[in-house]
Order: C-alpha cells, then structure tokens, then sequence
C-alpha cells in the first residue's frame, strides 16, 4: 500500500511539473542542432553573392535530401546548401550558395523549369517547430522563394529568340494577372513572400520590403534575400531577439526537373543573431568549391578530435578493466 | 558471509521515460507531420490538434521523467562505488549541470555540444564489454560523427562540403550498423517469433521505401538526424533488426535493454536538443546495467525485474560461481 502511494506521488509530481511547464510553455531543453550566425556587419551588404564581403565569411553547410513527404516528390540533386547570414541597421540578410553548373533562367516550354531556392521561417517563435513542408494547421510558416526566371535582369532569352507581343493590354488578354497571380503582375519580383499552415495552403502575400537577387558565377548560384526586422504584415516572424530563429532550406535545379515538390530540402536548423562580427576567411582565387580550403587545417583538427575520443575512450576501458580485480580484492 | 544487501533502482521510470519518449516521437515528431496528408485537412484539424497537443504533453512529461532518471542512476551509479557505475553516474550529473547551465545561458550552446559528446563517449566507455555492446559503439559512433558537423562547423571555422558529407555518410552507416547488429544486445538467440516479426517489419519497410510513397525520408532526417542517403532497403533490414531485437527483449523480461533500444530510438544521432542527447545517455547507462561484464555482477549487476509495472525494482547482488561469499561493498 505504501509502495502504491509512493508510486502515485512519483508520478503525480512528475505530471504536476510537466503541466506548469507546459502551461508556461517553458522548455527545460535546449536545440543543439546546427546554428548559423547572422553577423553584425558596419557597412550595408551588397545584393550580389560573389562580392568578397560575402565570400569571405566562413559558410555553413546544410545538408539537403529530396523531398518525400507529398506528390509530387523527389529531387534531391543537390546535396548542401551554404549559408551566410549578417544583418545591418535592422535588415537580415541571408546568402545561400550551391553548386549547379546548368543555370536555368527561362521556362518558355512545357518542360523547361527554372532554378529557385527557398528559406522558410515559423511565422511565429515557439517551443516546437512546424512541420518542415509547407508548416502544419496550429503552426504556419513564412516561406521567401526566388526564382532566377522572375529575376528582370536576368538573361530570360536566348540570342535568337523572340516574343510574341499581343496589341491589346486589357485585362481580357491577361487572365491571369486579372485573375491576381502574383507572378503575372507587372512588378513581378525575383522573390515571393508566401505563408502556409499545411499542404494545399500556400498563399502569396504583401512582399512589404522583402528583397533578393541571384547570380550564377563558376558553376554555383548565389542568392541574397534581405528583410527589415520588423515584418509588413501578419504571419511573418519578427527577428531581432535574442533567440535562436528555426529556418529550413530548399532549392529546386530546373534542368534536372525540378519544381514544385521535387526539390532538396533540409530539415529545420538554427540562426542566431548575434552582435559580433562575423568569422573570416581569405577568398582564394580559384575556391575549389564545394570543397572549399576551410580556414583551419580541419582535417588534421578532425582526425585530432577522433584520436583524442578514441584514446580517452581506450584510457576508461583500460581503467575499467582493473575492476574486477579492484572488486575481487574488496571480497577477498 | 555473504551480507545480502538490497539496492534500488526505481526500474519503472525508466520504463515510464521509454513509453513516453516514443509517445512523444510518434505523436508529435511523426504523427503531426504524417496527418497532414489526409485530405481535406480542414475537417480534421481539431483532432490533429488535440493529438499534436497529447504528444506535447507527453514531451514535456518526458524531459521530466528524463531529468528525474538521469538523477537516480546518478546516484545509484555512485552508490555502487564500482569504478564502471560510478563513472556513469558522474557523467549523468554532469550531464544534468552542463545541461541545465545551458538552459540558464551560464554555458554556451557549443559548449554544452562539446561536453555532451565527451560525456556520452566516456559513458559509452564504462558500459563497453566487447562485442555484445558493439551496436552501442556503433550508436556512438554515428552520434559523434553527426555532431561534429553541428560542433565543427559553429565553432571550429568551418567545415568543407566534402567533410560534412563524409562525417553524415559516417553517421548514417554507424546508424544502420548499429540497428543491423542490435541482437548481440540480446542475451542469447531472439525467439521464432521475434525474427518473424523483424521480418514482417522489414518487408513493410522494403515496400514503403521501394514504392517511394511514404514520408519515410523526411521521418529519417527529421527523427534520426541522417540524411537518408543509404538505401531505403538498408533502413528496412535495420527496421526489422530493431523490431527482433525489441521483440526479443520484451519476450525474454530483459526489460533495461528494451527500454535503452526505444531510448535510442527516440534520441537520434547528432546533437539535436539537450532532452535528445539525454535520451541517448540513458540508453547506454541502462544497457551498462542491462550487459553485466563476466565475473563483476558481485557489486554491478541490477537484475532486470519481471515486474514489468513495477515502479521500484528490488535489486540483489548475484554471485559468480566460483568465487568466495563476501559481504558486498555496498551493504
């Protein structure tokens, strides 16, 4: 009887502790998953990849896989994605580089797709995440996609092509921009900021201040999206604080037949934003890309690291072998 | 003499930390991102709510129990006073402290990283008796190498694409070896039915991946921490291992190597979140109670209960055949 109360009061303790938890929404764990700095920089960054200012900060590789949760799926071409984050005067901006040496800008046939990426936030901070593709019901996402086909400056056709060009401008003729697809506007942006709460949901909404611009230099795209802290308008995150923000990646390779939800995804990782300065390297001439020449000799430092773990682990195991006869003679 | 002594160790919240771990992967990590397929998701967004709710709950009940186990092998460790127990126990204090330092921002997040990976390496150390704790190694294995690339690249400088891909490759082998090779956890052969059953699991694993119409990618990289770039059919020979090993354990009432199994199941590979990490740590602390080395269950030895509902487990020393009957240490 005394044993059932004891087993009661363990539990009902236990069961009390997690409802205040829950109730405060205070999480006694922390994330240990990747977190990707967003650096203080003091000059105001440029819009273009390959500048050395971006080049030079030290990346952080995502590794991606193909999509596999909902028709249509696949991809999964391109393995990682960089990441690089700074922010200046109240602005993120985050710089995603990966390698394709088939840059896709024009989708002027049935079965011609054009190159994207995508970052995509929780609209708003909590202590469980959303479900990586497209959020879910309680827990919607924001989601900034650039496409290199919607970008003006962009070369968007080949030498010898041409346009059709229809002499009337109404609305008639234009069904779809009449009808409001975002990108059959006249101001069309390379990026699209979009929100969704689960599968079918996706919405295009007011892309407020939210820029970005790609370029495709040695065989790798390079994309800078920036935002005011503050957002324009409702499920948007609001960044600034001092915690960690989720953030999930994807990127779709146009002539490797991706689009839609055949795409590379990553899984939801960290970014902080953070004060300091952010880390350096010196930009070789000819980066070896992706395997670029890290800043340190981390193949030594890694084989160092393993050596180390191994010789500790060798060292207890040796220690420990002593105690049975450490035990043997405490019977004796 | 021999002076019967009695411990304790409170086996059923380790029991109760088990079912909730795996309570809180199915519901909340796994169902709440499987439900969204059913179509018209607007008609059952309340009981997609409630159930996301239920596996909240049972996260937060978990990180308790969590904390709550952690601390009682901490101190059973340490009353053992065997070197191997009490190495584990202090590594399950520490563990707490670097861990509850890092909640209180006194310690930085890749600092609790780092110390979470010496900590469990060293554990892993304590708990190794050669090849039946093999898939233990290999579990480790692939939770450092997966960590390293969390640890390497937010501290170190930076990693090469080349490196984080060779170190996830390693992880996801480890991951599948160590599945693959879970029934030298097993005291002796697992049962006919438990093999039918790891094969029944691994056929339904084979044709989920094979027909590419599952969210069973995105379940691995999300749940276990691995890309998936094996094989799916590899995932599925290391489902069914699993599902026989676990099958097994439940069968034969070798109740700690049961609970560490779904333990690390519901932990992954890599350093995703402090209650993960700790989730692993316990599962290889039990299975240090649960894999008794030869000649040392005088002291060492917590016997599994048959008493699979039981909150508190009464544990005696047994004697290894051959040797004198001594008083024990810890009386």
């Amino acid at each position: 009887m005394r044993s059932t109360l004891s087993r009661l009061a363990v539990v009902l303790s236990l069961v009390l502790v997690a409802v205040v938890l829950r109730v405060t929404d205070a999480n006694p764990a922390i994330a240990q998953t990747q977190t990707i700095g967003a650096w203080r920089v003091s000059s105001e960054p440029v819009l273009d990849g390959s500048a050395p200012e971006w080049q030079s900060i030290v990346p952080i590789f995502v590794p991606t896989t193909a999509q596999q949760v909902t028709p249509p799926m696949g991809g999964g071409t391109v393995e990682r994605v960089a990441v690089r984050a700074v922010h200046w005067e109240g602005r993120l901006y985050v710089m995603l580089e990966w390698a394709d040496h088939t840059p896709d800008y024009v989708t002027d046939r049935y079965e011609a797709f054009s190159d994207a990426a995508a970052i995509e936030f929780p609209a708003e901070a909590g202590s469980a995440v959303p479900f990586v593709c497209m959020g879910q019901a309680d827990q919607a996402v924001n989601i900034w996609q650039w496409r290199s086909d919607q970008q003006q400056d962009a070369p968007t056709l080949p030498a010898d092509g041409y346009v059709d060009l229809y002499p009337s401008t109404d609305d008639l003729y234009f069904p779809a921009r009449a009808a409001g697809n975002p990108l059959s506007q006249g101001d069309r942006t390379p990026v699209q900021n979009l929100v969704a709460g689960g599968f079918g949901t996706l919405t295009a909404t007011d892309n407020g201040e939210l820029l970005g611009h790609g370029l495709h230099s040695d065989g790798r795209w390079m994309v800078v999206y920036t935002r005011p802290f503050e957002p324009s308008g409702e499920l948007q995150p609001t960044f600034g604080g001092e915690q960690p923000i989720d953030v999930a990646f994807a990127v779709w390779d146009g002539s490797k037949g991706e689009r839609d939800g055949i795409k590379s995804v990553s899984a939801f990782t960290q970014m902080t934003i953070t004060s300091e300065g952010p880390p350096r390297r010196s930009v070789a001439a000819s980066d070896d890309w992706p395997a670029y020449t890290p800043p340190n000799p981390l193949v030594g430092v890694t084989v160092g690291f393993f050596a180390v773990l191994l010789i500790m682990a060798a060292g207890v195991w040796v220690y420990l072998r002593r105690g049975p006869k450490e035990t043997n003679d405490e019977e004796q | 003499m021999t002076k019967s002594s009695e411990r304790w160790l409170p086996a059923g919240l380790p029991g109760l930390l088990g079912v909730l771990a795996l309570g809180e992967l199915v519901l909340l990590r796994t169902g709440t991102r499987t439900l969204v397929h059913i179509p018209g998701l607007g008609r059952y967004e309340t009981p997609i709510r409630i159930l996301a709710e239920v596996g909240r709950f049972a996260y937060y009940l978990a990180v308790v129990s969590l904390v709550a186990v952690l601390a009682i092998l901490a101190y059973q460790g340490i009353r053992t006073r065997t070197p191997r127990h009490v190495t584990g126990g202090v590594g399950a204090l520490v563990f707490l402290a670097v861990a509850g330092a890092g909640r209180l921002e006194i310690l930085a997040v890749p600092v609790v990283g780092w110390a979470s990976v010496v900590l469990l390496v060293v554990v892993t150390a304590t708990v190794w008796r050669g090849l039946r704790t093999l898939p233990i190694g290999f579990f480790v294995l692939g939770w450092a190498a997966a960590g390293w690339t969390v640890l390497g690249q937010g501290t170190m400088g930076g990693l090469s694409g080349r490196q984080v891909d060779t170190l996830m490759l390693t992880a996801e082998i480890s991951l599948l070896l160590s599945a693959v090779t879970a029934p030298l956890l097993l005291k002796g052969p697992p049962p006919r039915l438990a093999i039918l059953v790891g094969l029944g699991f691994a056929l339904v694993g084979a044709a989920a991946f094979v027909s590419g119409s599952s969210t069973l990618t995105i379940l691995i990289l999300w749940n276990l921490g691995v890309p998936g770039w094996l094989p799916g059919v590899g995932y599925a020979i290391a489902l069914g291992s699993l599902m026989t090993t676990l099958w097994s354990a439940l069968a034969t009432d070798q109740r700690l190597t049961a609970i560490g199994l779904m333990l690390l199941t519901a932990g992954g590979i890599g350093t995703i979140s402090t209650y993960q990490t700790g989730l692993v740590l316990t599962a290889v602390l039990l299975f240090g109670y649960a894999i008794p080395g030869p000649g040392r269950d005088l002291t060492g030895t917590i016997a599994e209960s048959k008493r699979a509902d039981s909150l508190v487990v009464m544990t005696r020393p047994t004697r290894t055949p051959g040797l004198p009957k001594t008083p024990s240490p810890v009386g």
